[in-house]
């Protein structure tokens, strides 16, 4: 496997140079020595392996044994049907397979003044200075080679940039489908969300595929949140089975700001979700929630870390988590607060149901305080459906398999019932109570 | 300056009360380590030809290792060859009482107001004083001998019971089990032994003052308690050390191996030499303490007080083995200055319907960080294990730290397993009520700091609860979140 490993490293390592020569100096020198060092930065550090501590309970040598080629241009046709299940009303949507953007199955409306959306390889060439300003700032690649890999590689992804003082009117759902017919694929998304002050936005960004080999997303989110801004950001993670999905997303919030994110899981046989959070300003709010369902033998394992670097700051973390067959489950919650973050509130909550006798979970919520005037707690559980509730529906007349089935979607709803877009809300609701397996 | 602040630096200022060294000759091996030194240990000792291999083993396997750098704590490099790995006070005449012990020594424990004979008609108590290395007293040792309880240094051990030691030495912590237990395995110069065979209830409660005397000297105390089945033996260790410039290591091992249907409690209050409050000097407490329910039904119980060293690093486990066994872990750490703590347990579940709780109180003031770093694990075959946490940390001034970093590996679904820990300094209401009681604000913090270790304390035998109030209020007073 070792030799495997570095197979893949050194072909994506080799390949940069083809893949700079299409650039042609289309792109301004800053971003062709970014590139250059981040790929060398990949090349030194190679894929992480279980002895780092914060690759401990995740091996990613299943997702790094096969022979990934980027996407073929042009891309194979894809229907509409394919994305079809994904659709949600009243949204700008941007699809991309394997990375690429389709304008076919897109539809960008008419947006508020000066607010831009748009593919982030059209985006380097229409807002360099932009992008000069933003681009690979929050997303340090220094501490992760896989960002490193991500900001050597990355062109496919969206750009979105809200004024100050704009209000987006529609939210932006961004579809990303890997497409894995006509052999491995790995594509690296990457979006780049800067909210100016006083804007608000709203992002749902689905993640799925069409089937065949399996494929590997290494993607990279960067968010910058400005003075009072809120951004609502809701991750949705249906991959098929044999995928591999890595996400690391910088988030940096300023004063006042306002930013909550959800992840949702089902998808995938090996997912990493990396939330770095750093509050910069003072009188932050941050939520982040979390619910993932999986079975057979599917991995998951969600990061999050939040750094509260000035005072007055609050942040609330939610993780929930049902295991099944033979799947295993990470959380690793992580909340800094530095000498100068007093009076912060932080809390976090990682709960967990394990269905068979073969799941696993391996939590570990973190606290790394050096500020006194805090109030910071975290809890985490594990176990199993509570009995006196089965007990109490079963003695109103529901059947045991039902009753475990609404607990089941009571525990999941707690997540979802956050989501503030109605209808990928109701979208997520069926799809748990499908899971449940009961006719409802 | 507030008047918050001057509260917080007259604490920071409080010196270490139990800083002195007394004289008493010391046989000193000269600094090194080497295989040489390994065999003059054994040799020293009189120790039998498969002790010295199983220290040579340790050692080979410890040149192998490199050490560990995972915890939270930051120190000089050690060189261990600038260590010397063997002290003993020359004095080496077997004592039937009190009176034919050294007046030096006994003026030391004086000192620490630990008086020997008052403690001998108190509630019991049997003290094994090691002084350094090498055990100086042993009292109610005929009473013991009625009940067939063994309670003795582990070189007589070695000597007089070499059949129990061998099948149960390195039976819980085995020589390869991290870098500071294989040094030890190598160059253990002492410790004690217990055994308590099935069905007796030891009839007092067990102790050795551990001390470390001699400047320069590593001690490694290696200490196994064996509980035979439907026994009970609860066991006290505490410390205190002289006021010393250079850092000293201490690496010591505990083992303890739990049969069927017994207790077995261990209690531990550290008050080790922390440095001074500039972070110079103190002890390095690294320490490898590990229990095995072997049997069903058995049970193992830590409780810790540690207001002492420099670094501590400690990390009292219990592996749940048998069906029904219970493992419990109580801590209260203090850290103060520029002290660390980075300390906690591990319970492993292996057998059936198995038990634990872990209630850990970390204290941090001064300069001082304090982690938390405790692994729960449930194995594939744990059927309805159990397990709550509650870690808490009180911070005390702005410049402290507090981490907690606890690791959960569920892999049965019929686990229930609950982990929580918060973090804040004591409420400007709790403090507000209390002083508008009439109460002065240095005896509010002292008496919400007693409330908040209360579930710890409540757990230490009676004389050592005492002992602890004490320490907490002696590091405690009047300082002020």
């Amino acid at each position: 496997m070792e030799n495997q490993d570095n197979k893949l490293q050194d072909k994506l390592v080799r390949q940069f140079a083809d893949f700079e020569k299409n650039w042609n100096g289309s792109v301004s020198e800053h971003f062709r020595n970014l590139r250059k060092e981040a790929i060398h930065h990949f090349g030194r550090m190679g894929f992480p392996t279980t002895r780092q501590e914060s690759w401990k309970y995740t091996n990613i040598k299943p997702a790094t044994a096969n022979a990934y080629e980027s996407a073929v241009d042009p891309p194979e046709p894809i229907s509409r049907d394919a994305i079809a299940p994904y659709l949600l009303p009243e949204t700008c949507r941007l699809v991309f397979v394997n990375g690429q953007f389709q304008p076919d199955l897109s539809e960008i409306p008419e947006l508020s003044a000066q607010m831009v959306v748009q593919p982030l390889s059209r985006a380097f060439k229409e807002h360099p200075e932009l992008l000069e300003e933003h681009f690979a700032r929050y997303g340090k690649y220094e501490g992760s080679s896989l960002t490193a890999l991500n900001t050597a590689y990355a062109d496919g992804g969206t750009f979105i940039y809200i004024p100050d003082q704009t209000i987006s009117e529609h939210p932006v759902h961004l579809i990303y489908l890997t497409d894995g017919r006509s052999g491995h694929r790995i594509s690296y998304p990457r979006n780049l969300v800067v909210a100016g002050k006083n804007s608000q936005v709203k992002l749902i960004e689905t993640s799925a595929s069409t089937g065949g080999e399996a494929c590997f997303v290494n993607a990279v989110n960067e968010v910058r949140v400005m003075d009072h801004a809120h951004v609502e950001w809701f991750k949705v993670q249906e991959e098929n089975l044999l995928d591999f999905h890595v996400d690391h997303a910088f988030v940096n919030q300023d004063q006042n700001s306002y930013c909550k994110i959800h992840t949702v899981t089902t998808g995938s046989a090996i997912t990493r979700n990396d939330l770095n959070i750093t509050l910069n300003g003072s009188g932050c709010e941050t939520h982040l929630y979390g619910l993932y369902w999986l079975g057979s033998k599917q991995h998951v394992d969600n990061h999050t870390l939040i750094d509260h670097a000035r005072a007055n700051s609050y942040s609330n973390e939610l993780y929930k988590g049902i295991m099944d067959g033979q799947s295993t489950g990470v959380f690793n919650g992580k909340v800094m607060v530095r000498q100068d973050a007093q009076k912060t509130n932080a809390f976090q909550s990682n709960k967990n149901i394990l269905l068979s006798d073969e799941a696993t979970i391996n939590a570990k919520p973190e606290l790394e305080i050096y500020a006194d005037d805090v109030k910071c707690s975290h809890g985490a559980t594990s176990g199993q459906l509570d009995e006196q509730s089965l007990f109490y529906l079963k003695s109103r007349g529901i059947d045991p398999g039902k009753a475990a089935a609404l607990l089941t979607f009571a525990f999941a709803s707690e997540v979802l019932e956050h989501i503030s877009v109605e209808p990928l809300k109701q979208y997520l609701s069926e799809k748990i109570q499908q899971r449940t397996g009961i006719a409802w | 300056m507030t008047e918050e602040d001057k509260i917080l630096e007259e604490f920071t200022r409080s010196e270490y009360k139990y800083g002195f060294t007394s004289n008493i000759e010391q046989e000193l091996l000269s600094k090194g380590l080497s295989e040489e030194t390994v065999r003059f240990i054994s040799a020293k000792k009189d120790e039998p030809e498969w002790l010295l291999e199983w220290r040579l083993k340790a050692f080979r396997h410890w040149q192998t290792l490199r050490e560990p750098k995972w915890p939270k704590v930051e120190y000089p490099p050690i060189d261990f060859q600038d260590i010397s790995y063997y002290a003993e006070p020359k004095e080496k005449k077997k004592l039937d009482s009190l009176d034919d012990l050294d007046p030096e020594i006994r003026s030391t424990y004086e000192k620490l107001g630990i008086p020997l004979e008052e403690q001998k008609m108190l509630a019991g108590v049997a003290v094994d004083a090691v002084l350094d290395s090498v055990s100086v007293a042993t009292t109610f040792k005929e009473t013991l001998a009625e009940k067939g309880v063994i309670f003795c240094s582990m070189s007589e051990a070695v000597q007089n019971h070499p059949e129990l030691v061998r099948k149960n030495i390195g039976s819980v912590v085995p020589y390869t089990d991290n870098f500071y237990a294989a040094l030890n395995s190598a160059v253990f110069s002492d410790g004690s032994f217990c055994y308590i065979p099935a069905g007796v209830r030891c009839p007092m409660e067990l102790s050795t003052y551990f001390r470390i005397n001699a400047a320069n000297t590593g001690q490694f105390e290696r200490t196994l308690i064996v509980a035979e089945e439907g026994s009970y033996v609860s066991y006290l260790e505490g410390c205190t050390a002289p006021m010393r410039d250079e850092n000293q290591l201490h690496a010591a091992v505990v083992e303890l191996v739990a049969h069927k249907d017994s207790e077995i409690k261990y209690s531990t209050v550290q008050n080790w030499y922390p440095g001074d409050k500039d972070g110079k000097g103190g002890i390095y407490n690294f320490v490898t303490k590990r229990g095995i329910c072997k049997g069903d039904r058995a049970k193992i119980s830590w409780t810790q007080v540690e207001t002492g060293s420099a670094i501590t690093w400690k990390y009292p486990s219990v592996i749940l083995k048998g069906d029904h066994s219970i493992g419990e872990f109580y801590s209260v750490a203090v850290t103060n200055n520029y002290q660390q703590a980075d300390t906690g347990t591990k319970m492993i579940h292996l057998g059936q319907n198995t038990k634990s709780r872990i209630v850990s109180k970390g204290i941090s003031a001064g300069k001082s960080n304090n982690s938390y770093r405790g692994l729960v694990k449930i194995s594939r075959k744990a059927r309805n294990a159990r397990n709550f946490s509650q870690c808490d940390s009180l911070l005390m001034g702005d410049q402290c730290g507090a981490h907690t970093f606890p690791y959960l590996e569920v892999s049965h679904p019929s686990a229930i397993v609950e982990h929580e820990a918060t973090t804040s300094k004591i409420g400007e209401d709790v403090l507000f009520y209390c002083q508008q009681r009439g109460i002065n604000e240095e005896d509010s913090v002292a008496l919400i700091v007693n409330g908040y270790c209360k579930e710890v304390l409540n757990n230490l035998p009676m004389e050592f609860a005492v002992e602890a109030q004490k320490l907490l209020a002696i590091s405690l007073e009047g300082s002020v979140g």
